[in-house]
């Protein structure tokens, strides 16, 4: 920010501050936001570098960690002769076997440790899928060892690394469908607003013509008409652009209402009779002036792509194991035997679910709140 | 959970030929009644029990101790598709039963049969002065309209193979108001087995004097009841409508029809939130001092959204008696937690197939370059040694099953160590060796196997998550073992029906389900032996083929002689060749790997809360037994009513 200081004295004239600079301004008033900004950037960078935060691979089975639920870090390891001594660790368990219930139940060694460390060694993959490498930022130091801070599940894998490399799924294929409902929406509903007249008659009447159309039956046609072959990731991915076809309706409907009492302001028709381009009328002083409704309808929009997520499931179109996201670490959480036994295993993946839902809502909020000319 | 009890070798036609069963001339002794029949006969509503009574009643052998009147049963049902869920309470009620542990055939509508020397003719004697649920009789009249129904090309397209051989339908006389005889074209030595099981019901759901009137050459007037159901367009609908097959909903969404069941619903299942059924005052069984079944008032089933919900209903004392969708490993941690709760116990339900999870490539695949290679025994004998079942065996199944190949569990009487462990060593170095030999040496970047026409090859599991157990996670374990020997297999998790569809049109690649023919059912149900019946898709124009040759694709040789060996299974009535067909068989499809099993269960286990008496314990149970019927009608609650 290269802003003086009003306060002092020699002042020159204030620089006079663009339209983002005023923005972003206020948006850093905004201090959950900035917060949350943090957050979703770090959540960003958690699904681009996932395996360097993973401690664990992801598809790891372990018949000695059935269940074995999360452990805590410890920070004063003890030396055999007494002394206590500075060391991350976390305390070495053994697994035993009730026969007559199948039940694990997971019992400390006393005395024994797993020492932690960042930067550790462990399994190898490839960084951003390029470079090897090996180096993993927080875990065990013998890469032998298994520690499970998040819990792990009923096939002995480790809750946190799924997490972590679930991340890179959820917070991206979700909102490409986002996105696309947003530019169809936003173009298209604009248009019908902007123009009127037989432009606006052709979009509202496909409009209504998509509306009609019975979900469950066109996502059973789609179920038939993939190919079996085609990898999960891939078949989510169609489906999900398809849906979002099919979803910008209501957005643009919203948008042209916007566009049909903004047109005769007279701040629109001022620019228009300064000799401006319709779409210079529209990108510079329509889409800005009704930004914070679009953000807030998209911000609430990515919760429930992420919860929608495995909703087609039972057609085989929707997200499924093998495939890791936070939407099937919760699906797979969804039953008696997991909240009994393993609840961390419903507790974990939710807690990253509000707090990325929270985050991004904040900060839709305060970019609303900022990008809002009205607001004071 | 160990299941103790052992199958012996059925009794057979053979001996039955000599005519066996006396269901036991009776002492004339007093009938009991439930006090709610008796009030009702006082007032006049009823007649007297001795009336109701056919004049031999079945005697039901007592499992623990005699009984007393009342209570209702309490259960779970799912909503759309869960018809067995009464019908194995409460309607397997069939000419023949088996015995309750599954070792013999014995008498239960019929009170005894002949069976002629050469096994084509058998002669059932019916129950003089048995009733049907409303009070009418139940004659050899009612056997012969459900044969005309069967005959009728109108009402029954398709013929079940119960009742068909090489030469057609089978021929079905009347040879007294109470004589019925099953005539075949060729020896049929599996036929009392097969009206013991669940398909054998047909011949005893058609009540003549109700459902006649939905019929066209009964009922003139049709017309007007065609006009007064809004659902039925012709009468064949109509009639389909209200003589819905007994192992489809339709037929308990029909509280009208007569029964000969203990209890008889009261409301259509689907329609309400609960499902009652209520005692039949006609039943035609009593208990050794010559009380009438059923002792139990009533059963009610409570219709739920999922499993999970009748697991909480279990920890709640809500359900009285129950095995279906919850008696699995899985569930036993936390159903033994909430034991002293629900004050319930657990029983052992003999719930063993031939393997619980087998990998069923599909021998028939469309794609030709896939379909010889799976064809290829070198292949499936490669992903046979890749597999560690050890490991899904702890993994999966938290080691309550034995890791095996498709093939008969020890209880069962011909049980074979080289057949359970044949092909089952993991071993991936010699899967490597074997897929090299066999062409499918060369690797792409990944590491994976390219196929003769230079593309990886790929096969596509279909894994569905049902039975409770857990196909999808074996599915992924499996992609694991498969990587490692450098094959791609992908797993695509699908609902139950959608994989059956695939399935059933041989569009998959492969899919992983159970295999019948663990016990003494592999007589009739060899499907993961021989490519037969429906039910089963690793070769389903093979299947097509062997019902009907014009239909489906010719199988190979080596197929061909498997239909021709079980040929000798059903066309005989000695005990000791059929045997020795049906180890001839499995020999064949073993040592072949037709099908590649995983895991085998020993068993499962229902819940029962602990003032239920006379339940059976261990429970066998199978694919076509659709047990605990016939033996519910004895099941009473230690003081008359449940435990609060």
């Amino acid at each position: 920010m290269t802003i003086a200081d009003p306060q002092t004295d020699d002042v020159e004239a204030p620089q006079l501050l663009g339209p983002w600079a005023l923005m972003w301004r206020k948006f850093r008033r905004h201090r959950v936001a900035y917060l949350s900004l943090w957050l979703v950037g770090f959540i960003y960078v958690l699904a681009l570098f996932g395996d360097f935060f993973a401690p664990e691979k992801l598809d790891d089975t372990n018949r000695r960690g059935i269940f074995a639920p999360p452990q805590g870090i410890h920070l004063f390891a003890e030396r055999e002769d007494g002394s206590r001594v500075f060391q991350l660790h976390a305390k070495a368990r053994k697994v035993q076997v009730d026969q007559a219930t199948m039940r694990r139940s997971y019992v400390e060694v006393p005395g024994e440790i797993i020492p932690l460390g960042f930067f550790v060694d462990g399994y190898e993959y490839k960084l951003l899928g390029l470079i090897p490498a090996n180096t993993h930022f927080f875990g065990p130091k013998d890469p032998d060892d298994v520690v499970y801070f998040f819990g792990a599940d009923r096939l002995g894998r480790d809750i946190l690394s799924r997490i972590i490399i679930g991340t890179k799924i959820s917070m991206s294929i979700g909102l490409v469908g986002v996105a696309i409902s947003l530019v169809i929406g936003v173009s298209l509903g604009g248009l019908s607003g902007y123009y009127g007249g037989w432009i606006d008659n052709l979009i509202q009447r496909l409009i209504e013509f998509l509306r009609s159309i019975p979900t469950i039956p066109l996502w059973m046609g789609l179920a038939a008409a993939i190919p079996l072959g085609w990898p999960p990731l891939r078949t989510y991915l169609v489906v999900t652009i398809i849906v979002s076809m099919i979803g910008w309706t209501s957005l643009a409907r919203e948008v042209r209402g916007k566009f049909l009492s903004l047109r005769n302001e007279d701040f629109i028709v001022a620019a228009r009779l300064d000799g401006l381009t319709d779409w210079e009328v529209i990108r510079k002083h329509m889409i800005p002036s009704f930004s914070s409704h679009i953000i807030a309808s998209l911000t609430l929009a990515v919760p429930l792509m992420i919860l929608a997520e495995t909703s087609l499931s039972f057609l085989g179109i929707g997200l499924q194991p093998p495939i890791v996201s936070w939407g099937t670490l919760l699906k797979e959480a969804q039953n008696i035997r997991t909240i009994i036994e393993a609840p961390w295993l419903l507790i974990a993946p939710g807690t990253m679910i509000v707090i990325a839902v929270l985050a991004l809502n904040f900060l839709g909020d305060g970019l609303r709140d900022a990008a809002d000319p009205h607001a004071h | 959970m160990k299941v103790n009890f052992k199958t012996r070798s059925p009794m057979m036609a053979g001996v039955a030929a000599l005519c066996l069963a006396v269901a036991g001339a009776l002492p004339a002794w007093a009938y009991e009644e439930a006090p709610s029949l008796a009030e009702k006969v006082a007032a006049g509503e009823l007649p007297p029990v001795e009336e109701r009574m056919p004049e031999e009643p079945m005697v039901m052998e007592t499992l623990d101790s005699i009984g007393v009147y009342g209570g209702t049963l309490r259960r779970a049902i799912l909503g759309g598709g869960d018809q067995h869920n009464i019908l194995r309470q409460i309607g397997t009620e069939l000419l023949v039963r088996w015995s309750h542990d599954w070792s013999e055939v014995k008498p239960n509508i019929a009170k005894s049969w002949t069976v002629s020397e050469d096994a084509t003719t058998y002669t059932f004697e019916l129950r003089p002065g048995m009733r049907w649920s409303d009070g009418e009789p139940f004659t050899a009249d009612d056997i012969m309209f459900w044969y005309e129904i069967f005959l009728d090309e109108r009402l029954t397209p398709s013929k079940h193979a119960n009742f068909v051989d090489a030469g057609g339908p089978v021929q079905v006389s009347k040879l007294g108001d109470y004589t019925v005889e099953f005539k075949f074209s060729e020896p049929n030595g599996l036929f009392l087995q097969a009206l013991a099981y669940g398909f054998g019901y047909p011949p005893v759901v058609y009540p003549k004097h109700y459902l006649s009137q939905f019929h066209i050459d009964h009922n003139a007037d049709i017309q007007a009841l065609i006009d007064a159901e809004p659902a039925a367009t012709d009468w064949v609908s109509l009639f389909n409508l209200k003589a819905g097959p007994m192992h489809t909903p339709l037929f308990w969404q029909n509280p009208d029809r007569p029964t000969l069941h203990p209890w008889k619903v009261q409301n259509a299942y689907g329609s309400t939130d609960r499902v009652i059924a209520e005692r039949n005052p006609y039943f035609w069984k009593v208990d050794e001092e010559g009380n009438q079944l059923p002792y139990i008032d009533g059963l009610a089933w409570d219709q739920v959204e999922d499993a999970e919900t009748i697991l909480l209903k279990a920890f709640n004392g809500e359900i009285d008696y129950m095995a279906r969708h919850i008696g699995r490993p899985v569930n036993l941690a936390a159903l033994t937690d909430n034991k002293d709760r629900g004050q319930y116990g657990f029983f052992q339900v003999g719930d063993i197939p031939g393997s619980q999870t087998a990998l069923l490539l599909n021998l028939n695949n469309p794609d030709p370059i896939k379909n010889e290679i799976v064809n290829t025994f070198e292949f499936r004998q490669a992903l046979s040694h890749a597999v560690d079942r050890e490991e899904i065996n702890d993994l999966v199944y938290l080691g309550a099953g034995r890791p095996v190949q498709t093939a008969p569990h020890p209880n069962a009487p011909f049980y074979n160590e080289e057949w359970a462990t044949r092909y089952t060593e993991f071993d991936p170095d010699l899967a490597n060796e074997l897929l090299d030999g066999m062409g499918l040496d060369q690797r792409d970047g990944d590491g994976f196997r390219l196929g003769p026409d230079g593309n990886r090859f790929t096969l596509v599991f279909l894994v569905a998550d049902v039975f409770g157990w857990q196909y999808p996670d074996v599915g992924e374990l499996l992609q694991g073992y498969a990587k490692d020997v450098g094959l791609d297999i992908q797993i695509r998790a699908s609902d139950r029906s959608r994989l059956q569809e695939i399935a059933s049109a041989a569009e998959h690649d492969a899919y992983i389900w159970n295999c019948p023919g663990g016990l003494v059912d592999a007589y009739v149900n060899p499907f993961c032996y021989l490519p037969r019946g429906g039910a089963v898709y690793w070769a389903p124009k093979w299947a097509a083929w062997g019902t009907d040759p014009t239909t489906g694709i010719e199988p190979p040789d080596h197929i061909k002689e498997l239909f021709e060996i079980y040929r000798g299974v059903t066309s005989t009535s000695d005990p000791a060749a059929q045997e020795a067909a049906l180890l001839e068989l499995i020999e064949k499809a073993n040592s072949q790997l037709l099908t590649i099993g995983l895991i085998q269960s020993n068993g499962a286990f229902g819940i029962v809360r602990n003032n239920v008496r006379n339940y059976v314990d261990p429970m066998p149970i199978a694919g076509q037994l659709w047990t605990p019927a016939p033996y519910t009608s004895q099941v009473y609650f230690e003081g008359g009513v449940n435990l609060p």
